[in-house]
Parts: structure tokens; sequence; C-alpha cells
């Protein structure tokens, strides 16, 4: 096993650690995806400790044409819809609408909002192992200490939109773990109206609520005990919070999108003990969030953004790379400008670094209704090291280390 | 429409009148059982001359279950069906778009400002008497001003009841049900109630579980030559429909003048099932629901003394509720929402026809309608729309060559509550104005014969960014332009004239399509806040080849049942090529959902008081995405359906007549929207009883 210590996902933090109470399987035959049709778009590296960078497609909502690529560092090759390629008997496929992609040692973890479902494989295959009935997931933090996972959901929402002042917007926190031979829920917890973003940060959880679907934007981060999933407190922020963004320690990060004409997107931070919440200023006040990806290797948070974000009048949008260190001290910016590759994207949608090869990894969208694309850059985008057609609505790329 | 025999020959040189005169208006007597339908067999092509469209009479639109069965066999024409009783149907003609089609109702439009698509499924097949597509030119000699710019329009007119010698009055019951729990009471009662004036009231309820089984299957091959996948089958639920309509229609008539005022009423409460999607086995299906409430009262007026002026009125006022819900204490994925939505609108439309000479005539139509949209949702701005449309047509008919030349101009002014920036916008109340003109002719190169018919036309049309594109809380985008299409058209059609007792026609018809501004929503700067573009471009190169043979022992004698059939043949090509962004992978791919070929094949038997009608109907493959990708891919269909149907008269003139559906016999699992599957083998039994 390699001791790289890289999970690093536009919706999970990773905190790494020994101990793993969910029982990760044991598979030694991994055959069966060697012979899957591909393209290969770039010489193979096979020193690289990685074993993949899977991208999963989110599809267009209600057409239930979300799908799982790899890329395989070995031999360079790009495969497309590998999910259904290797598990041809399952009904419906991969499913609809993936909106996180997460590794848990030898288990991948797919949420298909649309689907209502978590779907559990095994990423040296591909191979189905099991799913998880969740509705609406939205996005997936692993505890690799205590070794559960937690899910954000939309659903069991009862809020009365006929009567707003009398409910309670709420959504709901997973907890899943081992229970007997399966992986299951073991917790669930009313959090904020449609959450997102999940992570630890010392004792406790931090639930980013986004709101925003019928009755105005959540602005609060819900913060719970990690060991009791006790609710602890509401933190107000700002509206339509999205990404959080923790080293386990002692930085807390969490997004907002902005309401799309008052507010900006931007980062606000979160002192996890005092629970004060920093407004962005000086250079972290310039950075606007589209995507979003933490690195734990070199302890920075790497962001995807525009300046015009209010423009709607579809001219062409110049895209940016903010590059934060952890605890906020040093802000690059990239234009996407410096690659004509990079500048031509029309929906940067996901980040993901290489920690080996510090390339970065960034899927376009485009449309959402077309197939997308997957792009490799070096590590200031001035170069492109490959890129590949990926599937509807590419968006969430995610390095697998085998273990 | 009984012109006086004078004014009937002058209009008949302007053949879009002599369609009106005589193929759709013709009146078949309710109690005499089955006749010939002539605009079955000369769909397409009247006795003067030909047009671009199709068209279906009242035989056949009551031997079908469904409005939307009637018109999803006229070629060039996609209906879009979200499947089962209560699923949304809506037209495209030639590939440009629901919205571009405009349907109406006795001349009258039925109006959708909030998103621009008319749901056939409201429609009866009891209540008209004829449905006709028209490409081209307006089939009306008073066309409203509107229509005129239409690019295409989907005509219903409604039945004018007819009476046999010494009766007052008719009443009819009937009841049919079967498949996907349907059951459906109906009952109406024509009457005269003046000298020229004849009363139609008809109410009808629909009840449906809308349950049945569809499959969904996937095969590949392996590398090894193993084939594997898997074939699942399932339920479809929460497509359950309960529906009410009444509505009374009076019709006069004295030769001069000729009215119509109709007041309908409809109220539904449905399922939304939502798209088929893989869920894990303990999930319930989508709890969405929607419940409708739709009134209006229209009217419209034509005075005609065969003088040189003539002129048609018309006024309608709509009321249209929707309620759109979901259930999340049954259906944990759904989020709280419990929506309504009010759409009131005013039309009146003012039509002039000057009769120059024997072969020239000039129109002029003012039309003025208001809509507005009340909402409850976050961020409304309650729009309001006032349109004015002006147009001038000048025809010249003569026995050889029929042309007109239209120019319509519309303005539309929108208004809205703009306090604050709601939803992001910077709202400004905005105008739109454009011009639309048609050039259009017709040639019978054989001294007049209307045997061998060259035809065609060019026509400019727009249609308005609906309220949901412009004002949808947080998607729309106030600053759209209207989605412009340019038609050209050319046509050939052959005929024997109905000489003994055989028919027969073909007709040879080509166009080119491009469509401009289309609007389309994208996702912005900003991943989770989509807008609504002008980026769509799309051109359309299509062919339509129709052909039919019709037999009729009985033909012209008077008085007999019909015994003969007719068969016919239609197929379409139709290319529409997405040429919206350059380098994309959707650029130079077939638009979605648009088949490259499709065609039907209908026989109709009848003999004796039985009739028989098949249809089979056929598309090509079709992608859900412009980029024509496998993953993308839409399977090919057939289908057909089966009408079988007896009349039985007894004595004093009342009469019994049974009809059964058989829908899909081949038990085709198909898909017209993605995820959306369609019913299998269906049948419903229809009893009727007039006396």
């Amino acid at each position: 096993m390699k001791k790289i210590t890289l999970l690093f996902c536009s919706c999970a933090l990773a905190v790494i650690a020994a101990g793993c109470k969910m029982d990760v399987p044991d598979v030694i035959d991994a055959s069966g995806d060697e012979n899957l049709a591909g393209e290969v778009v770039t010489v193979g590296d096979a020193t690289s400790p990685y074993s993949k960078l899977f991208v999963l497609n989110e599809g267009k909502w209600g057409e239930n044409n979300a799908t799982l690529d790899f890329f395989r560092f070995s031999n360079g090759k790009y495969v497309r819809d590998a999910f259904s390629q290797q598990n041809p008997t399952i009904p419906m496929g991969l499913g609809d609408t993936g909106n996180c992609l997460a590794f848990y040692y030898n288990t991948g973890w797919a949420l298909m909002n649309g689907s209502n479902l978590v779907e559990i494989f095994n990423p040296k295959d591909e191979k189905h192992i099991q799913t998880l009935s969740i509705p609406s997931p939205r996005m997936i933090m692993f505890d690799y200490e205590l070794g559960y996972a937690y899910i954000t959901s939309y659903g069991d929402a009862k809020y009365d939109s006929a009567n707003p002042e009398a409910g309670k917007k709420e959504g709901t926190l997973y907890k899943i773990g081992q229970v007997g031979d399966k992986i299951d829920i073991i917790d669930e917890v009313k959090v904020g109206y449609q959450p997102e973003g999940v992570a630890i940060c010392g004792d406790k959880i931090f639930v980013a609520n986004s709101g925003g679907y019928v009755a105005g934007y959540d602005n609060r981060v819900t913060v719970l005990n990690r060991e009791t999933m006790d609710y602890v407190t509401d933190i107000e922020v700002a509206p339509n919070l999205k990404y959080v963004i923790s080293d386990g320690v002692s930085n807390l990060w969490v997004s907002t999108s902005g309401d799309y004409w008052s507010i900006h997107s931007g980062l606000y931070r979160i002192d996890p003990l005092s629970l004060s919440v920093t407004a962005p200023s000086g250079d972290v006040a310039d950075i606007r969030c589209a995507a979003i990806g933490y690195d734990p290797n070199d302890r920075n948070i790497y962001v995807i953004g525009t300046d015009d974000e209010w423009s709607w009048d579809g001219s062409k949008q110049h895209y940016n790379l903010y590059k934060m260190s952890i605890n906020g001290s040093s802000v690059t910016k990239i234009p996407f400008s410096v690659n004509p590759d990079a500048e031509n994207m029309k929906m940067p949608s996901g980040i993901m670094r290489n920690a080996v090869t510090r390339d970065l990894y960034i899927t376009d969208a485009g449309d959402y209704l077309s197939p997308g694309s997957v792009y490799s850059f070096n590590y200031d985008l001035t170069k492109t090291n490959w890129h590949a057609e990926a599937g509807v609505g590419a968006s969430h790329p995610a390095i697998y280390i085998e273990y | 429409m009984r012109f006086p025999p004078f004014i009937s020959s002058f209009l008949g040189l302007f053949y879009a009148v002599s369609v009106l005169a005589q193929a759709p208006r013709s009146e078949p007597d309710s109690l005499s059982g089955e006749t010939l339908d002539a605009s079955v067999v000369l769909s397409g092509i009247s006795s003067r001359g030909a047009f671009s469209g199709d068209s279906a009479g009242e035989a056949f639109i009551r031997s079908a279950p469904s409005i939307a069965d009637v018109v999803r066999q006229f070629s060039g024409l996609q209906l879009k069906d979200y499947g089962g009783v209560g699923g949304m149907k809506t037209v495209n003609v030639r590939s440009l778009g629901s919205e571009h089609t405009g349907v109406f109702i006795d001349g009258i439009p039925v109006e959708n400002a909030q998103n621009m698509q008319v749901d056939l499924g409201r429609f009866s097949t009891s209540s008209f008497s004829s449905v006709e597509l028209r490409n081209g030119l307006s089939s009306s000699s008073y066309p409203s001003a509107r229509e005129i710019g239409n690019s295409s329009s989907l005509y219903f007119v409604q039945k004018a009841p007819t009476f046999s010698e010494g009766k007052n009055s008719s009443f009819r019951i009937g009841v049919r049900g079967g498949s996907f729990g349907t059951f459906s009471p109906s009952f109406s009662w024509d009457a005269k109630v003046g000298k020229n004036t004849v009363s139609s009231f008809e109410a009808e309820l629909l009840s449906s579980n809308g349950h049945y089984r569809f499959h969904e299957s996937r095969f590949r091959t392996l590398p090894d030559g193993k084939v594997v996948g898997y074939d699942t089958t399932m339920i479809r639920r929460n497509g359950d429909i309960l529906s009410m309509r009444v509505q009374e229609h009076l019709h006069g008539d004295n030769c001069v003048d000729r009215w119509n005022v109709t007041l309908y009423m409809y109220s539904s409460d449905r399922g939304l099932p939502g798209p088929v999607v893989r869920r894990p086995s303990d999930s319930v299906t989508s709890k969405d629901r929607q419940s409708d409430g739709n009134i209006f009262l229209q009217g419209d007026w034509t005075r005609d003394r065969g003088e040189l002026y003539s002129f048609d009125l018309r006024a309608k006022y709509a009321l249209d509720l929707t309620r759109y819900r979901t259930n999340p204490w049954a259906e944990a994925a759904a989020l709280p929402l419990d929506n309504h939505y009010t759409q009131n609108s005013l039309f009146l439309s003012m039509s002039n026809l000057f009769r120059l000479g024997e072969r020239f005539s000039l129109s002029q139509a003012t039309d003025f309608q208001v809509n507005h949209l009340d909402a409850d949702v976050l961020y409304f701005v309650y729009p309001t729309r006032w349109s004015l449309w002006n147009a001038v047509r000048g025809a010249y008919a003569s026995p050889s060559l029929d042309m007109s030349a239209s120019l319509q101009h519309m303005v539309a002014f929108d208004r809205f509550s703009d306090d604050a920036r709601k939803g992001g916008f910077k709202k400004v109340n905005s105008s739109r104005s454009t011009f639309s003109p048609a050039l259009d002719f017709s040639v019978r190169p054989f001294g007049g014969s209307p045997s061998f018919v060259i035809d065609g036309f060019a026509k400019r049309s727009v249609r308005l960014p609906s309220f949901n594109d412009l004002y949808y809380s947080v998607v729309g985008n106030t600053q759209l332009r209207p989605e412009k299409a340019s038609q050209y058209d050319a046509a050939i059609t052959w005929r024997k004239l109905p000489s003994g007792h055989w028919t027969g026609e073909a007709r040879i018809e080509g166009y080119f399509n491009r469509l401009v501004d289309k609007i389309v929503a994208l996702p912005t700067a900003n991943q989770f806040r989509w807008t609504m573009y002008n980026i769509g471009k799309v051109d359309v190169n299509g062919a339509e080849v129709k052909t039919s043979l019709a037999y009729d022992r009985d033909m012209f004698r008077e008085g007999e049942i019909g015994n003969g059939f007719s068969l016919l043949l239609k197929y379409t090509f139709q290319r529409a090529i997405d040429r919206s962004e350059k380098g994309k992978s959707t650029y130079g791919g077939q638009i979605p959902y648009i088949p490259v070929h499709s065609g039907t094949l209908s026989l109709d038997v009848f003999i004796r008081g039985w009739r028989l009608d098949v249809s089979v109907l056929g598309n090509s493959r079709r992608w859900s995405s412009s980029a024509n990708r496998e993953d993308f891919e839409i399977d090919p269909y057939v289908t057909a359906d089966a009408s079988l149907s007896k009349s039985f008269t007894f004595q004093r003139g009342t009469q019994l007549r049974l009809q059964l559906n058989i829908g899909n016999i081949l038990g085709e699992q198909y898909e017209v929207v993605k995820g959306y599957p369609m019913p299998g083998t269906n049948a419903i039994l229809k009893t009727e009883y007039c006396f």
C-alpha cells in the first residue's frame, strides 16, 4: 500500500488514519476491465502510484444517463461508460444524475441524486458491490478514523411551503457504517435545508446548507457532535452554501455560490473552536467558486471561478484557477487564458490534483446536454498533457489508489 | 358552410376557401351510418388544388381513441407523447418545435403564454368534425392576423349538429372503458334553438388509474461473443387522471351571417409519473401531481353578402389555472412544492375581405391580445403581455394559377413588476417587433385541371419567447429575442379525379426550413444557475410522399351506406441538422427526437355499417441529444393500431354504435420521449346510443 495521503474530491474531505471500521471487500481477482475498449490519450506511466482517475458524468436529469469513466495511469487509456459495461445485468445501469464520487480504500461510492441511491462499486474492476437507498443524496465524506461515511441528502424535507413560517426547512445527514455483513445506514439527523457539503474538523461535523428551491436560500452551517451526531448549533454564514473544506484539525472553510445577483460566490472562514465566521477579505475576497477541490498533500484549496459571474448575456466567460493555502495566507490566481485549451472550456465543473506530478485534472461539463470532456494540465495550466471526451455533464474527477 | 351559389363560384377560385367549403365542412348525417370520409382519402389535397399539410375528417376522428392518435398520423408532424392517458401530448411540425405550431378551434387560437405548448390530451374526439394541419397558407378565407404569420397551424373545427326531418333535438349517451382502468361516460344534447341556430351541449368524465406494464431492456455483446444484459418488467404508476369536460356550442347560419359561440370548461387532476430511472427497490416513484382548470368563452361572427366587402369578428376570453405539487410525505426525495399558476387572456380579432373583381381579393386583419400570468412562486414578476398583429394579404386566382402574398407585423409589449432585481436580472419592460412575409402559389398547368398541381410557399415566421423562457424564477432571461423560422416548400400533386368508384392520388413535397435564434437552456458562468439563450440554429431538409387509393361502391348514390375501402401511405424524410455551434460534438447532428425516416400506412374498410381502420406507424431511430452518439440513441419503433366499429339503426331513427380500439397490437415497447415508456397492447370499448 502506497503511503500517499491523497484524497481530494470536490465533495469529500479526507482525514487519513489507520483505523477502518467498515469492511473493505478484499478483491484479489480484479479481472475484466483490461479488455474494455478505450482511447489511448497519453503515454502510460507504469510507475505512477495511482491506479486510475475516475470521472463521474452526471448525465441529464431524468434521462438515466450518468456514466462512470476512468483513465488508467499505467497504459494511458481512457475508458468511457465502464460501469454499465462491467455490470451489463444491472437494470438501468449506473442511474440518474450522479452528484458525487469518492473512494474509501477499495470501494468507490457514487452518489446518484436522481436515482435516490448510492452505488458502492469495486474501483479495481468497476463491478457492483451493493447499493444504499438514500433519497436525493448530495455529497459524501468519510471519517477514516472512526470508519464511517456521512452523506448529505435533500430528502425527508417535510417543510410546508404553503405555510412558510410554520415549518422548519430541513434536510438530512445520514451516517453510514458496517451493519452485519453489509454497509448500511446507522443513523440520520436533521440538518438545514438542502444540505450540500459536509466535513469533520476536530470533534465536530459541519454541514453546509444551500436552500433555494421554493423557500429561499439557507445560509446556515449546521454543527453536529462527531461522536454522538447530536446537534450543537447553527452558524449563519451567507446564502446558498455549497462546499465545506477542512484539514480536519484547525482550518475550516465554507463556500457560497452566491445568490446570483447581489452576493458573490466566495469562501468564508469558520473558526472550528469559537465557531465565529470571517467574511472573505484581501485576496480571498477575489475568489469566485464554481468548482472546488482540496489536496491535503500540499494543503491547498484549488478553486475555479469567473470574475464576471453575473453576466447572463451568453458572452464568453473567462475562468480563473485560484490556489489558496488552507490557512488562507496565500492566494495565487492563474487565468485560464494562459492556455487555449483551458480558455475554450465551457463549464469547468470539477478539479482534482495529482500530488506526484502536480498535474491538474479539470472536467468540462459543456452544456450538460452533450458530451463533456476531461483535461490534464500541468500545475500552472500552461501545458495540456492530454484530454479525452467524457460523458454528459462530466463533473466529478477522483483519483483512486489501489490498496 | 353554405355560400350563396354566386359567391361560391366566386370564391371557388380562391383555393383556400374551396378547401374549407368542401372538405372539412361536409356535414355527414349522423344518423345515416358511415359515409366515405372524403378528407381522409384526400388528405392534403382539396378538389381545387393542393396544400401543404394534412387533414382528417369526422369519421376518422370518431374511430380514433384520442385526438393525439388522429394527429400523430399527419405527415411531417411529430407527436411528443409522455405516455398514458394523462401524459402530455404536444405536436412538433417539421422540426420547428412545438411552440411554433398554432392550435386553433374554429379559427380562434388556444393560448398558453406560459410555455407556448398546447396539450392535445384536453380535447375529445367527439367534439370535432375535422382536424387540419396547414404548413403554408391558412385554410380560412378570413384568417386572423396571427394565423397569417404562423409557421404551421392545426385547425380544429367543431361539429355543427344536423337533424333528420321532423326532429328538433337529439341525444347521445356513451361510455367507453378498458385498459388503464379507463372509464369514461359522456352525454350530448343537440337541439334546434331558433330558425337558423343549433345548440350542442356535451359533457364527459374521464377516469383512469393509468397503470400499465412496460419493460426496460438492454443487451450488449461481450468481446468473447457472449450476449448479456437485462430485461426487467415494471408497472407505470402515478399516471392516474380524473377529468371533466363540459361545453356548449351555439352555431348559427342564415346564408349571410354565420356565428359560433363556445363555452368550454375543463378540470382535471392527474399524477405525474416522471421519467423512468434506476431506483432502489424500496423507493417509491414520483408522487407529483398536477391539477388544471381551463375555461374559455369564444365567439365569431362572419358576415358575407357576397359583395365587395365582408368580414369576420372573433373574441375569446380564457382562464387557465394550474396547480403543481409534490408530496414529500409520501416520497422522501421530493422537495416540498405547491405552486399555483393563473393565466388570463383576452383575444380580439377582426378580419376584412375585399373582393376586387373576379380574380383579385385583398384581406386585412388586426388581432389584439392580452395575457397575464400570476403565480405564487418565489421571485415571480407577474408578467403581462400586450400583443398586436396586423396583416394584409393579396390573392390572385385564375383557373390555372392561384397566388397570394401576405405580410404580418407583430408587436408585443411585456410589462412586469420590477421591484429589485428579482432572480438576478436587471428587469426592463421590453417590446418585440417582427415582420413575417409569406408568398405562396398553386399552378394547374393543364387547362386548370386539378388533376395535376404544382404548389409551394416561402414564409418567414416567429414565435415569441414564452413567459417561462423570459421570467421563470432564476432561470428566465428577459433579453430573449423571438425565434425565427424560414420555410421554403414545393410540391407536385397528381390526382385521379373521382369518377366511377375509384379515386387515387400522389403527392411529392420537398422543403427546407431554417430556424435561428432558437431558445435553448444552458448553464451560466455559474454551473448551478441555468438560463435561456438565443443560440440555437437548425436547418431542416425534408421530403414528404403521400399516396392514396380509395374505392367506394356506392359513390354518388344518394342515401346509401358506404361500402368500400381506402388505403393511405405516407412517408416523411427529415434531416434536421443542429447548426448551433461549430466545433461542438452536437454540430451537424440530427436534433433531438426527430426521426430521419417516418411513415404511416393506414387502411380503412367499410362494409354495411361496419368500419375497420388499421394504421401502422413507424419511426426510425432518434437521439436525445444533437450529439448523435450511440448512448443517446432512442430505438426505432413500429406500432399498429386497429379500430372496429358497427352502427345499428333501429326504428324511429335511434342508433347504437359499438367501437373497439386496440392500441399497439404488436405490443411494441417504445419511447417517444426518453424515460417515458409507452403502453403495450391496450383495448378500449366504446358504446354510443343516439336517440
